[in-house]
């Protein structure tokens, strides 16, 4: 018997941070959630499984477009045709989504009660199918004490959204332990909510499969759900499978003591044709950080917008699927460090020595940050909050761009030319 | 630190070329190369021995690339010291003197952190650097700050890269903008956002739809099912209506058949078969009675109808006879005509023969036959003569006219002169036309040349203050018109000293003045006490008060001293005590008053310091006026000296600036003069050397030119030969054409003329034997020929014709005879009657006897014919009617009764009830038909339970309630649920709005990106302004100062130094000081001052640096090219004096630099490469 585990879909949500360029592969990462869905279904019908578990956040707590929907209904539709059951609980986002709350479900779709946990036997398979659903976004309590005890004469699975004992980067909804679970008697739990796979226990199985897809910059990697074989009422073999059809890559490139930036883009050029190759055959979404200290740390800071356009024009001749280069980083150092020699009282030492103060100095910074409340004032929210947010007059951004700006004056005074 | 010693051991033009900076200290060092010797390469080798060869480096043209070796030694200002060498590559070009790598980090503590671009620019400069550095003071309009930020950086695009920084960030971003890159991404955002809401489907509306469409299904179904029945209801009552007149005639129909009885049923041909009986008997029985009396009518005729038989059988003899009559009658008529027109036929024919052959009987015309068979060979001979005669002629005619012309051409050649070539002739003429219209070259350059001689012996006529020639003036040593600038500069600048000194000296006097006016006013007012009043008194009194002490204590005689004191004579012991009191008296009374009057003794005071300090400061401002009038002095003399050797009195330097411009333009002209001189020298030996060519090319031709100056005559006379000579050429050569062309002419006529005259030779001959015969000469002409032919013709024409008609008169006497025999035998065998008429009318009568006999013999055959049809008739009617009788009677058994006549009436009954039957079924065919199904009985059954009256208006009642209500209904009802399904077909579970979600995510990536771009580039503007506003807060007092000086000393003068004002914005802007004390803004310097500006502002910047770093050396490369003399030394001393802080190595290609800097003395180290 074999069953697939997915979760975190997270239909129709969009994929972050990239900025849309000439070259950048648009077409190949269209609706890349739901393609990674369609790889679902496909290996669900091709690998003859008996059922597919979907462990919460199907959708986007916020997508309000009822289309996702119709379109995961359809895709159900394809599951009942060839006779493949399907079971799952909301999670935290499903909770909040009003599509969850008007759907209705083909009939082979088997969706979780919120109130109190339910139990599902299968009889001709010998399996019981434990799970209970999101009933609002935020569930604190843990869920799955409530379980009943697994049943010894059966294959005993629980389905469950859950951060478990807390992960970075995840609400710490309907918190639970590993003993805690294990004390149910379950042979597999099938947990969601942790969008990087992870196996928390092998006896019994504690299985988060990830995300289907990753959507931004911090869901790297390979990207699927996990297909289970049972064997004699026991796991015979765990195995994850690819679905994702984008990948997204961090490309570290180490360019300590690089001379020049030919040798830095040969370097950087090697490291996107491996993410590429990496990716097998999928685009790429990547952002290329460059670290170490060098002597074009300086040209590098001080001309990012060119070398960002430079590196996004390479990354569009390797051919191959396509990489679309999220953002340039540079984490580099100079390779001699100027401002600490120079003396403070002419004009650039004293610029230098200036910049180097403000980093330490609060008020300085709010001072230099009312050049660009202006800015701010415009911004749209989604930029100014969330993991990823970016506050122009925040003293510690402001701090980190400090670098930039700096080589960025001392570049342009040294460089430019009369005209 | 310093750099001691730069070896360029393989580098650019160089090799080991080793070049040491002397430790001396304050030493100025230059680097002096002409032209190509290497100075650039020198340059950049320094700066490669400190940071790197350069990888596009220049200067691998000797040694290559892995050659390429610089070393050298430096030394920081306490004295450590590191010799290296250094190659070109990507790492490791560091390198110990022994070769060995050698860590970048080495030179650390010698750079101090000083990165290339940064020594380049902060520590170098070029003529380049220092001409954009003063442009760009002008573009910052002199603001203090940007200009002292700018000559610390060492920069000259300060002002650029902040206007770039602004640009840059205007163009991501404005706080009003709308079509700025953030500011249109921020509207594209909104703008998805909102199309995203607005698109997006709603759970709520999806179930909505669903519902919507589920009820309209179910009232459609509701009323399509209403509609049915009442189509079906409608139906029905149709139906009974088609029905219901069927219905009655069936039933009709059925009342008849009962009517009928019992009838036997006949077969269905049985009335036919018996009405066929019938006729046909009764057919028989009348033809009977017909025949039998046409019978009888028949014999009768045959009996009265006779026939002659002889005629009968001589029928063909006398339709012969009848047929030969017409011919017979004509012969007759034709006979005597035919005779006589033979006759005359005769007599023509002998005629003819007359006329030819006089002699000959026309009986024995015949031998004349073979002659007149020759006639068409006669004719054909006869049409050759006239050819053959002409083409004779035309040949005789050719072959003169050819001859004569030869004659002519071989005439004409002979009387052709002989020429030369005329080629080179032409090729002189080339040469001498290339260099143009030389005479009028010449003449136009003589005219210009008088007239500027004519100008040049004016303006030397003009020209005062010097005598002598114009050929002297080229080589006249006027001064410079620099040096006339110079001493006029210098007046000027000494006449302005006078007269501020003069107005500083009535200034003093006035002053002066003031002051012993006002002192005079206050000790007019009465005596002011003085201090030193004050201590007169008290000294007097102390000495009163010591005498009395000594007199009054020690006792001692103090009466000499009291008299002195006391002016008293006698007793002045006495008149001490009174003296002393006096005194005290006297001081503090003084003192009292000194209090009291203290501001008139201030004031006193004051203006007597005064009138001290004016006495001294005139007596200074006198001093310098002797100071001016003998520098005064000291100028006229090398004012005149200047002069001396072009022995010229000069007047003011601005007069003679004006005579010096006359006099260079009047050595321009002279110049000019000489140069036209020559140019017709020139072009006169030019034209003289064609002119001779040509003459001599005419001579070897053996034409005689004419002796004339001018090129152009020669030209055409040379031209008109070489046409001459080419137009005799080309007459020779035609006609050596002509006489080819008529020798060959002349032997073909020839040829032909024999061939002619040949042919009719040979015609004369055949013609001979042709006429031979017809009684003609041999020579006779074919006109004489065709003459006899055409008379022999028609002679045997004649002769022919005759005969003819004598044969036919012979044929018709034959005939004639024959005719008459036949007919004797006929009449007497067949009419005798006849016998005695003559032939023609008996054959007439005879005919008309046959013809009666025929007809009467054929109606005979007819009525026999008629007779036997008639009884054959009869017998077949008989047959017929015993038949027809049998038959009868097999039908009245079948019908089962007893006679003929009752077989109809039984015949009709049995055809009426089949025809009753017949109807009934059809009528009931049709009801079942329209009854749709129904049994006849059931059909019977509805109509019965009908009303038929009401049926019409019951069905257009339901019909009503169809069409008008439950149609319309349905219809709208489909439209609805057709729309719904559609609408949920749209709701498709499609991902455009997602789509449209991910476009919104990329616009937010784009605009974070250019946020973070304009927060960097602002905020880099902000700080850099922030930053030069301090610096110069920080630095205007001494920078500006020291700048200050250094601008004085470059401007020799010219400016007393620099200040600081405020322009219209309030900002401090740099301005020069003139020695008058005028402020002058950057604006309305001259590009040279702002240049000398920025360079003080720069070497003020370094010496400041200095103060507090480790030096640096300052490399120079050649900016003095644009300063002149003076201010190029006063350039050197200000380096010379910044070399004594640290290292100052100038780089130049200009040996006056060189020789410049070595007045300096010895503080200059010289080195050439």
């Amino acid at each position: 018997m074999k069953f697939i585990h997915a979760a975190d879909i997270h239909l129709d949500s969009a994929l972050r941070g990239l900025e849309r360029y000439e070259g950048a592969p648009v077409e190949e990462i269209r609706s890349a959630t739901r393609r990674a869905f369609d790889n679902l279904i496909e290996l669900a019908i091709d690998e003859e499984v008996h059922f597919v578990l979907l462990a919460g956040d199907l959708y986007d707590g916020d997508w309000k477009d009822y289309n996702t929907g119709l379109y995961f209904v359809e895709r159900m539709g394809r599951l009942r045709e060839a006779g493949i059951r399907v079971f799952m609980v909301a999670g935290n986002h499903d909770a909040a989504s009003q599509i969850t709350k008007h759907l209705r479900l083909p009939d082979n779709v088997t969706m979780f009660a919120t109130r109190t946990p339910e139990r599902v036997v299968l009889e001709n398979l010998d399996v019981a199918i434990h799970g209970q659903g999101f009933v609002s976004r935020a569930v604190t309590e843990d869920l799955s004490q409530a379980y009943p005890q697994g049943d010894p004469q059966l294959f005993n699975i629980g389905l469950l959204h859950t951060s478990l004992d807390g992960r970075p980067g995840h609400e710490p909804y309907a918190p639970c332990t590993v003993d805690g679970l294990r004390s149910k008697g379950y042979q597999y739990w099938a947990l969601g909510h942790v969008h990087k796979r992870e196996e928390g226990s092998r006896d019994p199985w504690i299985v988060f499969p990830g995300n289907t897809q990753g959507r931004h910059i911090r869901e790297t990697g390979p990207k699927g759900c996990t297909l289970v074989t049972i064997d004699n009422g026991e796991v015979a073999e765990v195995e994850h499978r690819d679905l994702d059809v984008l990948r997204w890559s961090i490309c570290e490139v180490d360019v300590t003591d690089h001379e020049t930036v030919d040798d830095v883009y040969d370097q950087v050029r090697g490291a996107l044709q491996q993410a590429l190759d990496t990716a097998e055959g999928r685009p790429v979404a990547a952002r290329l950080v460059l670290k170490g200290a060098c002597a074009v740390h300086s040209r590098l800071h001080a001309e990012l917008e060119h070398w960002t356009q430079e590196y996004r024009a390479l990354a569009t001749g390797l051919g191959g699927a396509g990489i679309w280069l999220e953002k340039v980083s540079l984490k580099t150092q100079p390779a001699v460090s100027v401002d600490d020699t120079l003396a403070c009282d002419d004009a650039l030492g004293g610029l230098l020595c200036a910049i180097r103060d403000m980093e330490l100095d609060e008020t300085a910074l709010a001072e230099i940050a009312n050049e660009v409340s202006d800015l701010r004032q415009k911004l749209p929210a989604e930029i100014l909050s969330g993991e990823d947010r970016y506050d122009p007059i925040d003293p510690q951004q402001l701090k980190v761009s400090l670098e930039d700006i700096k080589e960025l004056i001392v570049n342009r005074l040294l460089t430019t030319e009369h005209d | 630190m310093e750099i001691r010693e730069l070896n360029l051991a393989a580098f650019g033009p160089f090799t080991d070329r080793i070049l040491v900076f002397d430790q001396e200290a304050g030493c100025l060092h230059i680097v002096y190369g002409p032209n190509e010797a290497g100075k650039s390469s020198a340059l950049r080798g320094l700066k490669a021995l400190l940071y790197n060869i350069d990888e596009r480096s220049p200067d691998n043209f000797i040694h290559s690339n892995d050659k390429l070796r610089i070393a050298g030694c430096v030394r920081t200002s306490n004295g450590h010291e590191l010799a290296f060498a250094r190659r070109k590559g990507r790492k490791n070009t560091l390198l110990s003197m022994d070769g060995e790598p050698l860590d970048e980090k080495a030179l650390a503590p010698f750079l101090q952190g000083v990165t290339q671009a940064l020594f380049e620019m902060h520590f170098g400069i070029d003529h380049r650097a220092l001409v954009q550095g003063g442009q760009e003071i002008l573009e910052q309009k002199g603001e203090v700050g940007q200009a002292l930020f700018s000559a610390s950086l060492g920069s000259h695009a300060l002002h650029a890269v902040l206007g770039q920084l602004d640009e840059e960030a205007d163009g991501l971003f404005r706080p009003r903008g709308s079509t700025q890159t953030i500011n249109s991404a921020l509207k594209a955002y909104t703008n998805l956002n909102k199309e995203i809401r607005e698109r997006s489907l709603s759970s709520s509306e999806w179930d909505e739809h669903r519902r919507a469409l589920a009820r309209i299904s179910k009232e459609l179904e509701q009323i399509q099912s209403e509609l049915a029945g009442n189509r079906g209801e409608v139906n029905r009552l149709k139906r009974i209506q088609r029905v219901l007149p069927k219905l009655a005639r069936r039933h009709e129909l059925l009342q008849k058949r009962e009517a009928l009885g019992d009838v036997i049923v006949l077969p269905g041909d049985f009335g036919e078969r018996r009405q066929k009986a019938v006729a046909e008997l009764e057919t028989a029985q009348a033809i009977i009675q017909k025949a039998t009396s046409r019978l009888n009518g028949l014999q009768g005729q045959l009996e009265g109808l006779s026939v002659r038989q002889a005629v009968l059988e001589h029928s063909e003899s006398i339709e012969a006879l009848h047929a030969r009559l017409g011919g017979h009658r004509k012969a007759m008529q034709d006979r005597p005509q035919l005779e006589a027109e033979c006759k005359q036929l005769l007599t023509d024919a002998e005629s003819l023969l007359k006329e030819v052959r006089p002699g000959l009987a026309l009986a024995k015309v015949e031998v004349l036959r073979p002659v007149f068979a020759r006639r068409q060979r006669i004719t054909e001979l006869g049409n050759q003569n006239s050819v053959l005669v002409s083409r004779v002629k035309e040949a005789e005619d050719y072959l003169r006219e050819t001859e004569t012309q030869l004659k002519d051409a071989c005439k004409e050649r002979v009387q052709l002169p002989e020429a030369g070539s005329p080629e080179v002739l032409r090729r002189t003429i080339v040469a001498a036309t290339k260099p143009g219209d030389v005479d009028g070259a010449i003449q136009s350059t003589r005219g210009e040349l008088a007239t500027l001689q004519e100008l040049c012996t004016a303006a030397l006529a003009r020209l005062t203050l010097w005598s002598g020639s114009l050929e002297d003036i080229p080589g006249l040593p006027v001064p410079t018109r620099a040096s006339i600038n110079r001493f006029e500069e210098e007046y000027t600048e000494l006449d302005k000293r006078v007269q501020r000194l003069r107005d500083k000296q009535g200034e003093t006097a006035e002053a002066l003045r003031e002051a012993l006016r006002r002192l005079d006013e206050i000790q007019r007012a009465g005596a002011v006490p003085t201090e030193e009043d004050l201590i007169e008194v008290r000294t007097s009194r102390e000495q009163a008060w010591q005498l009395l002490r000594r007199h009054w204590i020690d006792k001692e005689d103090i009466s000499a001293e009291a008299a002195v004191l006391t002016h008293v004579a006698i007793d002045a012991e006495r008149a001490l005590p009174d003296a002393y009191e006096t005194r005290v008296a006297e001081a503090d009374q003084l003192s009292d008053r000194l209090r009291r009057e203290a501001d008139r003794v201030h004031k006193q005071a004051s203006l007597m310091a005064g009138q001290e300090e004016a006495k001294q400061r005139a007596c200074e401002i006198t001093r310098q006026l002797d100071e001016c009038a003998a520098e005064r002095i000291q100028l006229d003399v090398d004012w005149t000296a200047l002069w001396v050797s072009c022995e010229i009195k000069p007047r003011t330097p601005r007069e003679m600036l004006a005579w010096l411009e006359n006099m260079e333009k009047l050595r321009d002209r002279i110049g000019q003069l000489n140069s036209l001189r020559q140019q017709v020298n020139d072009l006169e030996h030019t034209r003289d050397t064609h002119i001779q060519q040509l003459k001599q090319q005419l001579q070897s031709l053996g034409k005689e030119g004419q002796h004339t100056a001018s090129l152009e005559a020669s030209l055409l006379e040379s031209e008109d030969a070489v046409d001459e000579l080419e137009e005799i050429k080309r007459q020779r050569e035609a006609l050596d054409k002509e006489v080819k062309n008529l020798e060959r002419g002349l032997k073909s006529a020839r040829a032909e003329h024999q061939k002619t005259s040949n042919e009719l030779t040979t015609w004369k001959a055949q013609w001979k034997e042709a006429v031979e015969g017809f009684g003609l000469e041999g020579d006779a002409l074919p006109s004489e020929a065709a003459n006899v032919i055409d008379k022999l013709r028609d002679l045997f024409a004649k002769q022919g014709e005759a005969q003819k008609l004598m044969i036919r008169v012979q044929a018709i006497d034959e005939d004639a005879e024959s005719f008459r025999d036949q007919l004797g035998n006929v009449v007497a065998s067949v009419a005798p009657e006849l016998a005695k008429l003559p032939n023609e009318e008996a054959v007439v009568r005879l005919n008309a006897l046959l013809s009666e006999s025929r007809t009467r013999q054929s109606r005979r055959q007819q009525i026999d014919e008629q007779i036997k049809q008639a009884r054959q008739e009869i017998h077949d009617s008989e047959a017929i009617i015993q038949i027809m009788t049998g038959r009868l009677d097999a039908l009245c058994v079948e019908a089962k009764r007893d006679s003929h006549v009752e077989l109809e009436e039984a015949d009709r009954r049995s055809a009426e009830l089949l025809r009753l039957n017949a109807e009934i079924g059809g009528v009931e065919q049709e009801i079942l038909e329209a009854g749709e199904g129904a049994t006849l009985v059931e059909l019977e059954v509805e109509a019965r339970e009908v009303d038929p009256d009401a049926l019409p208006g019951h069905i257009e009642a339901i019909t009503d309630t169809i069409d008008k209500e439950l149609e319309p209904r349905r219809t709208a009802l489909a439209e609805t649920k057709g729309r719904q399904e559609k609408e949920l077909e749209l709701m498709d579970g499609s991902d455009n709005v997602a789509a449209l979600a991910e476009q919104g995510q990329s616009v937010l990536a784009s605009i974070r990106a250019n946020s973070e771009r304009y927060v960097r580039l602002k905020i880099a503007a902000r700080i850099l302004r922030d930053q030069i506003e301090r610096y110069r807060k920080e630095n205007q007092g001494p920078l500006v100062k020291h700048a200050s000086e250094h601008f004085a000393v470059l401007t020799r003068g010219s400016f007393e130094g620099l200040g600081t004002d405020f322009n219209e914005k309030d900002e401090p802007v740099l301005v020069g000081i003139r020695p008058n004390g005028e402020r002058v803004h950057v604006e309305g310097m001259s590009s040279g001052t702002r240049d000398q500006l920025y360079l003080a502002l720069r070497l003020a910047s370094l010496e400041k640096y200095m103060e507090n770093s480790e030096p640096m050396p300052f490399i120079v490369d050649d900016i003095l090219v644009d300063f002149d003399d003076a201010r190029s030394e006063a350039a050197l001393s200000a380096l010379a004096k910044l070399a004594q802080k640290t290292q100052v190595i100038l780089f130049t290609h200009h040996s006056r630099v060189v020789e410049q800097a070595r007045k300096l003395g010895s503080s200059t180290q010289v080195q050439e490469l």
